[in-house]
């Protein structure tokens, strides 16, 4: 139970990130607003990785690297797609659905990586489409 | 139909986000967590960063600013969701980890309802309670 406090935290920040978000885009551009927070996350991580000795540079160039830098730039069209989104429309329809990527996180994993398909995954794709579709037409 | 443009954003976002985890699960086979998130971040900087360029806008304006704070608030819970989740995921498994993560969704619209007033209606709490199912079953 020792990753506890920790998922709390996690779910809690993460969760707080979506309202704020919609409340700083009504007056900061959204890719501002990513840019410059972007920017305090790496400042800060880099304090973590000083703090508990881990260099980032020597994983700079090795060939896995590359996945990195490809998920980067997935990752910009995403996050920048979601400030656009929580900019424009009510955090209770956004947040649902964009979620859904742990969901078509698995699907891929499945279709890619060789992972299983359970009667339960099936399920919960199920359930991720009708959850797209009801939070799409809730308002 | 212009309104209804932050559902093609929605779809989008949760499209191409869908693709990070797969490849950063790849890449840390031999990459730590921490280092491949900077990497990643990393990245979006120099993408949004040109997203500014294209788009004329300059975010010097910004850092004096009403919302200056809630910026650096932004980055600030970013980085505590974000290290703290992987940490979880080390310490934990990920059948117990993912769903109780995925909980973010409840915290994101309670917020939305209460603090912005935005509707409450029986299709919505459907659509949210769903996108929570969807994360149970896939994970367990």
């Amino acid at each position: 139970m020792e990753y506890l406090p920790w998922v709390i935290v996690a779910l809690v920040s993460y969760g707080m990130l979506a309202p704020l978000t919609s409340q700083v885009t009504q007056e900061v551009p959204p890719a501002v607003a990513l840019f410059l927070a972007t920017a305090v996350f790496l400042v800060l991580t880099l304090g973590v990785m000083a703090a508990t000795g881990t260099n980032p540079l020597s994983y700079v160039f090795l060939p896995s690297a590359g996945y990195v830098y490809v998920g980067g730039a997935f990752l910009a069209i995403g996050i920048l797609s979601y400030y656009f989104a929580l900019q424009r429309g009510p955090v209770s329809v956004v947040v649902p659905i964009y979620g859904m990527f742990i969901v078509g996180s698995s699907v891929i994993g499945i279709v890619v990586l060789d992972e299983t398909l359970t009667l339960t995954r099936v399920g919960g794709i199920g359930a991720a489409i009708a959850a797209v579709y009801l939070s799409s037409g809730a308002e | 139909m212009m309104a209804r443009a932050y559902l093609k954003f929605s779809i989008l976002a949760f499209v191409t986000y869908s693709l990070v985890a797969p490849l950063l699960k790849v890449a840390m086979e031999t990459i730590p967590s921490t280092p491949a998130v900077f990497f990643s971040n990393f990245v979006l900087l120099v993408v949004v960063g040109g997203v500014l360029v294209y788009r004329g806008e300059s975010p010097v304006p910004y850092l004096r600013h009403r919302y200056t704070l809630h910026i650096v608030g932004l980055g600030v819970l970013l980085t505590v969701g974000l290290l703290t989740y992987y940490r979880a995921l080390e310490l934990g498994p990920v059948s117990i980890v993912v769903p109780i993560y995925g909980l973010f969704i409840v915290v994101s619209s309670v917020i939305g309802i209460v603090a912005f007033d935005e509707t409450l209606t029986a299709r919505k709490i459907a659509g949210i309670f769903f996108s929570v199912l969807a994360i149970v079953l896939v994970s367990i």
